[in-house]
């Protein structure tokens, strides 16, 4: 679905040149959950926006279904293809109801009245936000204003949904609605996911986790074979799930416990058989 | 010497349809040299509480006592309040607005009418205390800089006014997990070497249950614990009703009880956790 091949980027800022991507590999299956992690500053969200071509590679190339993000005759097929959804919710909001709001894409696309309806209300169901449709945005929590911002994407009809740290500035509540709206997209909609955060316990949800470092892919694999290495991601100080952190230091007090455990009920199972 | 509330209750826009009770009689005391936390979900009452502690909101009904005296009692000085109770918000670095960072920590002290040495002297600390280089740093505009140095000097400008109390509004929201243990480390140095007493508002069970002593739980405007950190999460299941989270370690405790493994509810770190499933392995095969 997406190819990155080789790719670098510089931002230029004041004569000076800062090279955000260092020659990034990555393939992204259709139908793939995939999150990215890493510090701030090590190329994540750079990486997410060549995604949909908001930024073209200065060397190196992605590919989204075959289309060339360098090629200008390709961009608006990809943006419609790839949708994404960014940080701060009160950014993304900007009419005054939820409806409006998630039939500006559609609108935008030229759709008949109809369609447009339709869709809406299709996206709407698909985040669970129905009930809301006519309130405001400004009046929802963070939770759902994100809902209604994913509903916006999902009314275009992309292939991928790529998040950039979506549940950054929500509280446990409100970030538990979304990774869940985002895990029943992907496995009941088969929406392709891309899904940038800082939170462990959302990244162990995708079927693999790339770790970036300093503009590079530094660890990649299922979140079983990422995590386990518990050496190499406190090494990087990222945060690693407290029950393979667990599993880690009663291995080395010689229990016997299967690789991979990421959470508290394979944890039970190791213990209590 | 401490920060009490006595039956204070909030009610924001009184008397019109949009009536609403924020905080409900909440009696509870932050002692000098405490390290308290402070939960409860979006909407519980938690930042209209604190807004209390140093009298940017006057309760409707109740009291507010800092060090034993009546913040809105006649004669009393809000502005001193203010300088002995610093508050850090959330987001704390989209309050800087200075040219450098040197002038925006010093926009505190400056307006207390201290003398340029004793500003500088402040500015020095206070970037000394969130680990900020002042030679590097100083001159440095505040929007240059990334988002977890910008906290640290939004943090640094409440510090540069010493204050004898600091209350935090997740300090840490948004921040990636080096920044977040950056500044829960130099929080926890504050307290430990500083002697300041800290009150940490927070949604991270994890980070609580390793860094404060007692905590304070609010749900709905009402107070719901205050106590002891261990005991307070070893209310498994009536926190989870509040729609609060607990700390990973004590869920893992709390299913390995229903699978009748005698261990302690009140465990809070990764290596109590470990003692406790070590003790009852061990006990479990006495060859061994």
């Amino acid at each position: 679905m997406i190819i990155v091949k080789d790719l670098v980027y510089a931002y230029d800022s004041a004569g000076a040149s800062f090279q955000a991507l260092r020659g990034v590999n990555l393939q992204i299956k259709q139908g793939e959950f995939v999150a990215i992690i890493g510090h701030n500053g090590s190329g994540k969200s750079t990486l997410a926006k060549h995604f949909n071509a908001l930024l073209l590679p200065s060397g190196g190339s992605v590919t989204v279904n075959g289309l060339d993000t360098r090629d200008k005759r390709n961009l608006w097929t990809i943006r419609q293809q790839v949708g994404m959804v960014f940080q701060n919710p009160d950014n993304q909001l900007i009419t005054t109801t939820v409806e409006e709001d998630v039939a500006f894409g559609p609108e935008n696309l030229g759709l008949d009245p109809q369609v447009i309806r339709k869709r809406v209300d299709e996206a709407l169901a698909s985040v669970g936000m129905t009930a809301f449709k006519t309130r405001a945005p400004h009046l929802l929590s963070g939770g759902q204003k994100q809902r209604v911002a994913i509903a916006g994407i999902v009314a275009m009809r992309p292939k991928v949904l790529v998040l950039d740290e979506p549940t950054a500035m929500l509280d446990p509540a409100g970030r538990r609605e979304v990774i869940e709206t985002v895990v029943r997209l992907n496995r009941e909609e088969g929406l392709t996911v891309v899904y940038i955060t800082h939170f462990m316990e959302e990244a162990v949800l995708a079927d693999r986790v790339a770790v970036m470092e300093d503009g590079r892919i530094v660890l990649e694999g299922t979140p079983r074979q990422v995590f386990s290495r518990v050496g190499a991601m406190k090494a990087l100080r990222l945060d690693v799930p407290a029950m393979t952190e667990l599993r880690a230091e009663l291995v080395e007090e010689g229990l016997d416990l299967p690789e991979g455990i990421l959470t508290v009920d394979e944890m039970v199972v190791a213990l209590c058989p | 010497m401490s920060l009490r509330l006595e039956g204070v209750c909030h009610t924001y826009q009184p008397g019109s349809p949009y009536e609403f009770q924020a905080l409900k009689n909440i009696s509870l005391e932050i002692k000098e040299g405490e390290f308290v936390g402070l939960i409860g979900h979006t909407g519980s009452g938690k930042s209209t509480l604190i807004q209390h502690f140093n009298g940017l909101l006057k309760p409707t009904s109740g009291k507010v006592l800092v060090d034993g005296a009546d913040i809105w009692e006649k004669g009393v000085k809000l502005k001193e309040i203010r300088q002995k109770v610093g508050l850090v918000f959330q987001y704390p670095e989209h309050q800087l607005f200075e040219e450098t960072v040197f002038q925006d920590i010093a926009f505190g002290p400056k307006n207390l009418g201290l003398p340029p040495d004793k500003i500088t002297k402040r500015v020095k600390q206070a970037m000394s205390m969130v680990e900020l280089d002042y030679a590097k740093y100083k001159d440095l505009s505040p929007f240059s800089l990334s988002g977890g140095e910008k906290r640290r000097v939004a943090i640094a400008g409440v510090l540069a006014m010493a204050p004898k109390y600091l209350v935090l509004d997740e300090p840490t929201a948004g921040l990636d997990p080096r920044g977040r243990d950056e500044i829960l480390s130099q929080i926890r140095d504050l307290h430990r070497r500083q002697g300041l007493t800290v009150v940490l508002v927070s949604h991270s069970m994890d980070d609580v249950a390793r860094l404060v002593s007692r905590l304070i739980v609010i749900n709905d405007g009402e107070l719901v614990y205050n106590d002891e950190t261990r005991r307070v999460f070893a209310h498994y299941s009536a926190l989870l009703e509040a729609g609060l989270d607990v700390p990973t370690v004590s869920k893992l405790m709390f299913k390995l009880r229903e699978k009748g493994w005698p261990v302690r509810p009140d465990v809070l770190t990764i290596d109590e956790a470990k003692e406790e499933i070590l003790k009852i392995v061990r006990g479990r095969k006495p060859s061994a």
